[in-house]
């Protein structure tokens, strides 16, 4: 081909200006050509390096929400399910009820006993006074013989009253004296056997207690959505059995959806909280939803002497495995994003998902949907007064 | 489907490009595109007479694909 260009250039010399012979001179095109490339392919590689220290990038990341797991706190039969899998809730929504039968009875029972408890309390009460009027009684005796005695003492000198008559008045004395004692002592165990501190009757306040534990227990029956979200994996009927602390179900929080996005440690320096991120999610058709960067972890389930068998029972920690066995690789460390906006229909836990981090944006300056809003009200279930049916 | 200015915003930034379900990563398919790039280019080098811009080959073959390469990625993927 060289050859044929060769072939040509006395033509070509013959019919245009001398610039244009310099440019159409194969070797100076070759050579300009080449430069371009080369060059082209320097400043690319140099583009290319500024856009990926400046957006780092994953595309190992899952949308994450926060699990409620439904477990009944007593143990019974399910009667009714007033959801189904996959339905919406709203905090304080009824899911379920459990037979509550042998804890109303536990109501009813606790109930009586707190009634009898006041009854005794009561009983024991009118013991206080008794015993208080028997005191009063044995004082007045007793101040009647003290005194009976006073008066014989002086008469003995002068043979006014026999010396018996002096030591019956004096033995009378001391045994009233002592009868007072006993009746001092017996009110203070009456006082004490009715058991009032400060005010308040132990005993009373006991069976109170016991009534109000089975009220809770009756109340536990009713299980009830402790936020708004999700019904998940729920794949049973009335008539299971649920043991008290076992989970039924899950409840997928929908208050608050994010990504965790690995990210090399290599890039990890470059993010900040507050920045803002792309979020792709796979789900979605590929448009980009906005998100911010609450937070990037502090650490992850190591590795190193651990064999990748038992990786999973690293419990609290994140497990991030590498990608290869053969080189080692950049640990991984799990970047929260939480996604801004409305809820979408195609969020789903553990939907896989890409993500960009404009690192030029710290910190984010639009309107920060806010990122863990802790819940600081805890969820009670209402309190259903039991009804206490008689046996 | 979509003419190539609508990709190129559709697409713009998202690291991954979907193949019937299976996600590739973009610059696996921007190298496929470099692959191609070098070879259409060698043939209409070859065809306008040109060809010997492609030597010394070992160097200016992998210059050809890593410029296609990188400047197909920083058009239609790298993030602004």
């Amino acid at each position: 081909m060289s050859d044929h260009l060769h072939g040509n250039t006395p033509l070509l010399l013959s019919r245009t200006p001398a610039w244009k012979n310099f440019f159409s001179h194969p070797r100076i095109i070759i050579f300009i050509f080449q430069a371009i490339i080369l060059l082209t392919l320097l400043l690319g590689a140099m583009k290319v390096w500024k856009n990926v220290q400046t957006f780092p990038r994953t595309d190992d990341a899952q949308i994450i929400a926060n699990t409620v797991g439904v477990a009944a706190q007593v143990g019974g039969t399910i009667v009714k399910l007033y959801v189904v899998d996959n339905q919406k809730v709203k905090r304080g929504d009824l899911i379920m009820t459990l037979d509550a039968r042998p804890y109303e009875a536990e109501a009813a029972r606790a109930k009586a006993k707190l009634e009898l408890v006041s009854s005794e309390v009561k009983g024991l009460e009118e013991q206080v006074k008794a015993a208080k009027a028997t005191l009063r009684e044995r004082e007045a005796k007793a101040a009647y013989t003290v005194m009976h005695y006073e008066r014989l003492k002086p008469l003995l000198e002068g043979n006014f009253a026999s010396a018996d008559q002096v030591q019956q008045a004096q033995s009378e004395a001391e045994s009233s004296t002592a009868l007072v004692h006993e009746s001092e002592a017996l009110v203070e165990r009456a006082i004490h056997n009715l058991a009032e501190v400060h005010g308040k009757n132990t005993r009373i306040e006991e069976a109170e207690a016991e009534l109000w534990n089975a009220e809770l227990h009756v109340s536990y029956c009713n299980i009830y959505a402790s936020c708004d979200g999700y019904i998940t994996n729920l794949k049973i009927a009335p008539g299971s059995y649920a043991a008290c602390g076992a989970q039924l179900f899950t409840i997928v929080d929908s208050s608050i959806w994010y990504v965790l996005a690995n990210f090399r440690e290599i890039d990890i320096h470059h993010i900040k909280e507050g920045q803002s991120a792309r979020v792709y999610l796979m789900a979605r058709n590929r448009t980009p939803i906005a998100g911010i960067v609450q937070g990037i972890s502090r650490g992850v389930f190591p590795y190193i002497g651990a064999s990748r068998a038992t990786a999973g029972e690293g419990g609290v920690l994140a497990v991030v495995p590498p990608t290869f066995d053969f080189i080692q690789l950049a640990t991984r460390f799990p970047v929260r994003i939480v996604l801004q906006g409305e809820e979408r229909s195609d969020f789903r836990l553990g939907g896989k998902a890409s993500v960009i981090i404009d690192t030029r944006t710290t910190p984010f300056g639009g309107e920060l949907k806010l990122l863990q809003e802790p819940d600081f009200i805890p969820f009670l279930p209402p309190l259903r007064t039991p009804e206490l049916k008689a046996p | 489907m979509h003419s190539l200015p609508l990709a190129i915003i559709k697409y713009s930034g998202d690291p991954l490009v979907n193949v019937a379900g299976a996600y590739i990563p973009a610059w696996i398919a921007c190298m496929l595109l470099g692959v191609l790039g070098t070879w259409f280019f060698g043939i209409l080098l070859h065809r306008l007479g040109y060809s010997s811009i492609l030597h010394p080959e070992a160097v200016m073959i992998p210059a050809l694909f890593g410029t296609i390469t990188i400047w197909t990625w920083l058009l239609i993927f790298a993030a602004r």
